[in-house]
């Protein structure tokens, strides 16, 4: 099996078997985060066509500082962000009340699916799921988000409030329903 | 006690999605395959308009290099007569002309010679001037400077030094002139001269010889893959008619029809081939090599020829006059494609105006056409197909001659490599058929692709 080193020659070659294997060692990690930030799997799919057209165009100035997952994360969530950048615009985000954190018991991640979990990021608002995405998964602060996605820093921590109420509401639901067997997300 | 909740809140969905993987549909792949197929494609049809650009550029350098050279050629030959004109505003034919007189009669009386070549001189410059009243006062100096030079002339023994003399004639109103006049006569004022400027051989950028040499100069030794289209104009046998009895109709003298066929004025042509090249000199190249060449051409004819089992087979009356035992059989008109096939070996000594990078080169030579064979083919499929080689029964001539010429324009690839587009033409000197006295596809324009491997 090729290393990612050959596979960067292959690519900037314009070789199509060197593309193709790059594709289908990484596809599967980038479709989750395509997933994380698109409203659906088809959407996510299309930020993902659309990501690794972007790296194959760009692999030239990959210059192997970072690793490459990590540069091809870079490329899809910049994808994603631009994908969704519309949609901030016409939906501008606007600073929300802080939204009262549960007090309750802690709700463990482990007994859900990955297909759950991404789910229920889907169902985020779209200001609050980008938000989430970037604060609590790729660790960014509110002010690297806020100038990522020209917002305030107080918009980016009010989205960013608003989106864990929310998904600790779900996944207290999902838990509490969940074992009478009527989860629903 | 908030705080620590937040970050094991958000370790919990990091952690969650850590080695998380999700396969997406096999679409995804198919739809980045068609863009980048895609973009490709695009890419090779802007490579194929600028190549098709370039191949259109090369030929209009190439004609305005001919032009250039053959308006040079023709100018040098007339200098003298250019250097006449330069003088025609100063001087009348009349005055001219007793100018002359005066120059040849004083000239008799020393040398015959000289009188000669002062005759020429007048006679040239006669010729050429035209009437101008307003320089009075110039004419009459230009008069007085005839008789004095000619005065001088008179003391030269030797024709050789009086023909010398002659091309020293100051123009009074040339300041430059005149200085030479005071350097070469010191007894006169005034003098015409006639100032020769020779043009150099070639514009001043494409005789930069002593430029630093690029890695260019390392070619020496290259074998090179070629192949061309092109299309050719049939001028010679647009219609060869013959009335010759056809085999199932010996019988009646009615029977005697004209058997005819029409051949399409245009044809197309390709060529494959590989080729060898060496530096000559500088700037001189020698090419040569081998190219199987592949001629088409389409005809109309009214008759068939009939083969020993007695099916019919398509045919073209080029073969009528040579195949004696050919027995023809008369069809309604069907379409024809005739293809020749030869192999060709060409030789071509090339000039190189630029060695860089980029390349322009001009080439010319001669090359040896071999015959291989002739097919007619029926483009309905109805008949058999005719095949006919190279051979004493043969309507074709086995060996025939063709000059060849073109440009080539080429760029430079690392530095084993170079590519070319190769606009040039084919006349053949010798006819393809032996009925025929010129031959029948005098003049094929082609478009080639040359890839060069640099060998040293």
């Amino acid at each position: 099996m090729l290393n990612d080193q050959e596979l960067i020659k292959g690519c900037v070659k314009g070789e199509r078997a060197s593309q193709e294997a790059l594709y289908s060692r990484y596809c599967r990690k980038m479709m989750v985060i395509c997933q994380r930030y698109a409203k659906s799997t088809l959407e996510a799919e299309d930020i993902l066509q659309e990501g690794f057209i972007k790296v194959f165009a760009s692999i030239k100035t990959f210059r192997g500082e970072a690793r490459l997952d990590t540069w091809i994360t870079r490329i899809m969530i910049n994808t994603a962000l631009n994908n969704q950048r519309q949609k901030l615009y016409l939906l501008p985000m606007v600073d929300v009340a802080d939204a009262r954190l549960h007090e309750s018991e802690d709700v463990s991640l482990a007994e859900f699916n990955i297909k759950e979990l991404i789910a229920m990021i889907q169902s985020l608002p779209d200001g609050a799921r980008v938000v989430f995405n970037l604060f609590a998964i790729e660790g960014y602060n509110h002010k690297e988000i806020a100038t990522m996605l020209e917002i305030s820093e107080g918009t980016s921590k009010s989205q960013y409030s608003r989106a864990k109420s929310l998904l600790k509401a779900k996944l207290e639901n999902v838990s509490a329903y969940g074992k009478f067997g009527e989860a629903k997300i | 006690m908030e705080n620590s909740e937040r970050q094991r809140f958000e370790e919990n969905w990091k952690s969650a999605f850590e080695n998380a993987e999700q396969s997406p549909s096999d679409r995804v792949w198919w739809s980045i395959d068609t863009a980048l197929t895609n973009a490709e494609g695009g890419s090779m049809r802007r490579k194929v308009v600028f190549y098709k650009r370039l191949a259109a550029a090369s030929v209009v350098l190439a004609l305005a290099l001919a032009g250039s050279t053959t308006f040079y050629l023709l100018n040098e030959k007339g200098t003298e007569l250019a250097v006449a004109n330069n003088q025609q505003t100063t001087t009348t034919n009349n005055q001219k002309e007793t100018a002359a007189e005066n120059l040849t009669t004083t000239a008799n009386n020393t040398q015959e010679n000289a009188t000669g070549q002062l005759n020429r001189e007048s006679e040239v410059e006669q010729s050429i001037t035209k009437s101008d009243g307003n320089h009075t006062q110039l004419q009459l100096v230009n008069n007085q400077i005839a008789l004095a030079d000619a005065e001088e002339k008179s003391n030269y023994t030797d024709a050789n030094q009086a023909a010398l003399f002659s091309i020293f004639k100051l123009n009074a109103y040339d300041p430059l002139a005149q200085q030479y006049a005071t350097d070469l006569h010191p007894k006169s004022n005034v003098r015409e001269v006639t100032i020769v400027r020779k043009l150099p051989a070639m514009p001043a950028s494409m005789m930069a010889d002593s430029r630093k040499k690029k890695s260019a100069d390392k070619e020496n030794l290259w074998a090179a893959v070629n192949a061309s289209t092109g299309s050719f104009g049939s001028t010679a046998y647009n219609d060869n008619s013959q009335n010759f009895l056809m085999s199932n109709q010996v019988s009646s003298f009615n029977n005697l029809v004209s058997a005819s066929s029409k051949v399409r004025s245009k044809g197309s042509a390709y060529s494959v081939g590989v080729n060898v090249g060496t530096r000559l000199a500088e700037r001189w190249v020698l090419q040569g090599g081998v190219s199987y060449l592949s001629q088409n051409l389409g005809y109309t004819s009214n008759f068939a020829a009939l083969d020993a089992n007695n099916s019919r087979m398509a045919i073209v009356s080029e073969y009528t006059g040579v195949k004696q035992n050919i027995a023809l059989s008369p069809t309604s008109p069907y379409e024809i494609n005739s293809v020749n096939e030869l192999v060709s070996i060409p030789v071509q000594a090339g000039y190189m105006f630029v060695n860089r990078k980029f390349g322009l080169q001009l080439n010319s030579g001669v090359a040896t056409d071999m015959f291989i064979r002739n097919t007619l083919t029926d483009k309905s499929g109805q008949l058999s197909s005719f095949s006919e080689s190279a051979g004493s029964d043969s309507p074709y001539n086995t060996f025939s001659w063709t000059a060849i010429g073109g440009t080539e324009l080429s760029y430079k690839i690392g530095s084993q490599y170079r590519i070319s587009v190769t606009p040039g033409f084919r006349y053949s000197l010798t006819p393809m058929l032996k009925s025929s006295t010129e031959s029948a596809s005098p003049f094929m324009w082609d478009m080639g692709f040359r890839f060069r491997y640099i060998l040293k």
